[in-house]
């Protein structure tokens, strides 16, 4: 008997199957096993929130144009505005509705401007918190500003970098009783969708439009 | 005098002094209600002013101060102290410009009645609109709170009612001001007089503040009418012990110093206890209870009492207690008879507090002379050995009268040449002791709020209610044309919030039945995204208001809206008056333009009616003080028919008085209220002393009047000193006065009886 059967049979008489096929198996299941842990685990760390939102965040100036569907009990119909989202410098948010009405909202030094009918109204942020930390989390979220977005919110971000879900809620109680959850969802480099959940059945979402050229119109 | 007539004269006064305390003891009751010392007939601007003063909104908000932290942690401490303190039935409102949408309730009877509150347009064109620009805001963003609103009210007219009752801003979220603290308004529902539910109130946001966490580096500060006074209340007690103390301390050194006997202390403070007590006992009886600045200033204006155990002592020395009484008596009795007249005066100025105050000086003065004249002598029996009862001839001084013409006539000119700005100072600011800086900072929290301006109001008033709401609302047709003419910012009237029972019967009329709107809100509602049942709840509401009661006074009882009602409509004796409320005004431009309307509104101006008010009230006094001097000079007649004498004592007290006016104008700019009141004093104290050295005596006896004068005059001048160094104006305006009055009269009396020279020749009597 040769020194490999002698070790076989030592091995053999320590309950292992040891032939050189099982070991060649067994050695390929590990380097798998461990292979996809390890690709796994890179894509979990890879998967945070600052670099998702670095890929994806836009500098100022940007323009993007929506879709927004809003849900409410009092409608009978979700109520469907286009219109585009434009980010001129930071603190500067706005929100042009152009069908199916004309509206403009901007946010800015924590104000928001509302033209409506041709009057224009100002109104203190600070009239509602949950509205203040939504347009926060909006702007957060497109800017790229993770941690304004983790001082007022508590996050779970699932996916990959090629497809990602962002779910947020508000850390504070009385904000999160009238603004429950807002969820962002993305791809590679863009933003493209924002859901915001108010409860009461009372719920919109925004799609990005994919197209859109995330760069300031010369018009605007 | 027999030990059995010393017993029962003893008895007597203790029997007195025992009927008294028992008096006080089952019947006496402290008040510091200040509307007592407020005049009694006075005109409505009076009336108002001093309402505001009681019980208007302005007066009733404490305001917070939270430094020190940064703003969100200032924000989150002024959110939590908000909350814990609208749970309080101390405070009716608080608020600390956070106006959330979201969190709004509309108060009763509000919630029933918004419909009648402003024009509503039923028709389907205006329902249109007010259903579009609500999709609009739904494309905004809505929340439930926001939603339960729309859906009772489409146009939201609700809201804006609320935010214009507000007395101060609430748009720009919490409210910072200039030197980065947080400020809340917390309105008490006590009003700023109460100053024990102030001092509660104050207590509970203290409280409130130390059980909230992270607040370690955050400084809470309280201002505001009733914190002032709380403040103030506590500052003079402690600064009124303090040179209580210093006072008396010195009282008693100058006692001994002069007289060398101890017991002489207690002595001393037998007529003036007495007449405290009895004075107090009287004024309880007559009026039920006693306030505190009676006890105050009534305790000082009985100082003159003191000189009373004094003279007797002075001539004492060389005699017995019951000899000297004899020979002062008829001039102690016409000083203190003089002195309750002039007192007894105040309490026909026209109020009830002045009221107690003469009646209870008076009557302390004339106790005081009485114990004087009865009891004291008797524990100076047998004490001096030398007695000489041979009958000593008996000199009137030779009074001079020039000085005090020279010293009067120099007086009136330095009133008319160094007094640029007038004598009197009518602001009631200068009566407060609050530190202009703390006031400067009350006045920087305030603005960050935005608070209403005070001081201008317009006023209107009508025996019958409905007429007055009725005037009210064409004033508000009137004041929205002043706004759109940039005369005037806002404003904020009754009928805002409860109209008259014709326009809200107009306004029950326009609304259709149940049918008629469900169809018109229908029709409405085509071309929106609303669901058919989206504003049932509207429509349920316009179904209950045309079966209610209309809206009177009495739904606001139990509202938090109540108090301020009750601080825009005020019930005076038989007129009902409303109160409009001014903001961001061009007082010229707005009275000018009042003149051009066709309405009995008034525009009020609160700060220079209570000049006005200060000056009546002071002239009523002096009027009265007038009358009094007249009495006085015929008791002097009556009491010496000597022509000479008494013209000298009327000019030596006038200039006296003359003296002290200038020099305390020059020092303290300006007389108040309170200087008429020390005057009064001074005016005590000259006729005292000037009584005493103009009368005819012998040798002996002059020695002992110019010790007792002298006594008089250094007790009474050293005690009013320690007062007159004090922070508190109150006590400074007094002290300095008296003290001034004091030296001033005795100068010009000793000056005057020519008592500095070795020889005073004169009629001579056996």
């Amino acid at each position: 008997m040769n020194k490999a059967s002698t070790t076989s049979t030592k091995l053999a008489n320590a309950g292992l199957d040891f032939t050189w096929t099982n070991i060649f198996a067994r050695l390929t299941t590990i380097l798998c096993v461990g292979g996809l842990l390890i690709l796994t685990t890179n894509n979990a760390w890879a998967l945070e929130l600052k670099t998702v939102l670095d890929n994806t965040g836009v500098n100022p100036p940007a323009k993007v144009m929506f879709r927004e569907q809003r849900h409410n009990p009092m409608l009978k119909e979700p109520l469907l505005l286009t219109g585009y989202l434009e980010y001129t410098k930071p603190g500067h948010l706005g929100k042009v509705v152009e069908t199916p009405f004309n509206e403009a909202f901007v946010v800015e030094d924590g104000k928001i401007e509302i033209q409506q009918n041709g009057k224009t109204r100002r109104v203190s942020l600070n009239k509602s918190k949950p509205l203040k930390a939504m347009l926060e989390g909006i702007e957060a979220v497109l800017a790229g500003q993770t941690e304004r977005l983790a001082e007022t919110f508590d996050y779970e971000l699932t996916g990959s970098e090629c497809g990602w879900t962002l779910r947020m809620v508000p850390k504070s109680k009385k904000i999160a009783a009238h603004l429950p959850v807002m969820t962002v969802t993305g791809s590679l480099t863009a933003t493209t969708s924002i859901r915001i959940d108010q409860g009461d059945n009372e719920w919109s979402q925004m799609d990005i439009i994919a197209d859109s050229d995330p760069t300031l119109d010369s018009s605007l | 005098m027999t030990v059995r007539h010393s017993s029962r004269i003893s008895l007597v006064w203790l029997s007195i002094a025992i009927i008294a305390v028992t008096i006080l003891w089952f019947r006496l009751q402290l008040s510091f209600d200040l509307s007592v010392f407020f005049p009694q007939k006075s005109s409505l601007s009076h009336d108002i002013l001093l309402e505001q003063m009681k019980d208007g909104p302005g007066s009733r908000l404490l305001v917070i101060g939270l430094s020190g932290g940064h703003d969100e942690q200032l924000e989150s401490i002024s959110d939590q102290l908000k909350q814990r303190l609208s749970q309080d039935q101390a405070f009716i409102n608080v608020m600390n410009g956070d106006f959330e949408v979201d969190e709004i309730q509309i108060p009763a009877p509000l919630d029933q009645y918004y419909l009648l509150l402003t024009d509503y347009d039923y028709s389907e064109a205006a329902l249109h609109a007010a259903f579009t620009d609500r999709q609009r805001d739904l494309a905004f963003g809505g929340g439930s709170g926001l939603l339960a609103l729309m859906g009772r009210d489409p146009w939201l007219n609700t809201l804006n009612i609320l935010e214009r009752l507000a007395p101060v801003s609430q748009n720009d979220g919490i409210w910072f001001a200039e030197d980065g603290s947080a400020v809340l308004l917390a309105e008490t529902a006590a009003g700023s007089i109460d100053l024990t539910a102030q001092a509660t109130a104050i207590g509970l946001v203290h409280a409130a503040f130390d059980e909230l966490a992270d607040t370690q580096n955050v400084a809470l500060e309280l201002t505001g009418v009733g914190a002032f006074g709380v403040e103030l209340q506590n500052t003079i007690r402690a600064e009124a012990q303090k040179r209580t103390i210093l006072a008396s301390s010195a009282l008693v050194i100058v006692l001994l110093l002069v007289y060398r006997k101890p017991r002489y202390l207690l002595l001393a403070s037998l007529p003036i206890s007495m007449g405290f007590l009895v004075g107090l006992a009287v004024v309880t009886m007559l009026f039920g209870s006693v306030h505190g600045i009676t006890l105050a200033f009534g305790f000082t204006l009985m100082g003159v009492a003191i000189d009373y155990p004094l003279h007797l002592f002075s001539h004492a020395r060389q005699s017995d207690g019951q000899r000297a009484i004899t020979s002062i008596w008829p001039t102690l009795r016409l000083g203190a008879l003089s002195t309750a007249i002039a007192y007894a005066a105040i309490s026909l100025s026209g109020s009830n507090g002045l009221a107690q105050l003469g009646v209870f000086t008076a009557c302390g003065v004339v106790i005081a002379a009485l114990v004087t004249r009865t009891w004291l002598p008797m524990f100076l029996l047998g004490q001096n050995s030398v007695l000489d009862t041979r009958p000593e001839k008996r000199v009137a001084p030779r009074l001079l009268i020039l000085p005090a013409i020279v010293v009067l006539a120099m007086a009136l000119a330095g009133e008319r040449f160094l007094l640029k700005d007038g004598l009197w100072e009518d602001s009631l600011a200068s009566l407060s002791p609050i530190p202009a800086q703390k006031l400067e900072h009350d006045g920087m929290l305030r603005s960050a709020a935005g608070t209403t301006d005070m001081r201008y109001q317009l006023v209107l008033h009508a025996a019958d209610l409905e007429q007055l709401l009725i005037e009210s609302e064409a004033v508000d047709v009137l004041l929205k044309k002043a706004v759109s003419d940039g005369i005037l910012g806002n404003w904020r009237s009754v009928t805002q919030l409860l109209p008259s029972q014709l326009i809200q019967q107009i306004r029950m009329d326009a609304i259709p039945d149940s049918d008629v709107l469900q169809q018109r809100i229908q029709i409405g509602l085509q071309g929106t995204a609303f669901k058919p049942d989206a504003f049932a709840a509207f429509k349920a509401q316009a179904s209950t208001t045309q079966n209610l009661p209309l809206l009177g006074p009495d739904e606001f009882n139990d509202s938090q809206l109540g108090a301020w009602l009750d601080s825009h409509l005020l019930r005076m004796s038989d007129q009902w008056v409303a109160l409009i409320t001014l903001s961001d005004l061009e007082p010229v431009a707005l009275a000018q333009r009042i003149k051009s309307w066709q309405s009995e509104v008034t525009l009020v101006d609160l700060q220079e009616s209570s000049k006005t008010l200060v000056r009546d009230y002071r002239n009523g006094a002096l009027k009265t003080l007038s009358v009094a001097t007249i009495f006085i000079l015929a008791l002097l007649f009556f009491g010496h028919r000597q022509w000479r004498q008494i013209v000298w004592i009327a000019l030596t007290v006038a200039a006296a008085l003359a003296t002290t006016v200038v020099t305390v104008t020059l020092v303290q700019s300006g007389l108040t209220i309170i200087h008429l009141v020390a005057l009064l004093l001074v005016m005590g104290l000259g006729l005292d002393y000037a009584l005493f050295l103009s009368r005819k005596e012998s040798a002996q006896e002059q020695g002992a009047t110019r010790h007792a004068v002298l006594a008089c005059a250094i007790t009474t001048t050293l005690t009013f000193s320690i007062l007159a160094v004090s922070s508190i104006p109150v006590l400074s305006f007094l002290g300095l006065t008296i003290a001034v009055g004091s030296a001033a009269s005795y100068l010009l009396a000793v000056v005057g009886s020519g008592l500095w020279r070795k020889t005073n020749s004169a009629e001579a009597t056996p």
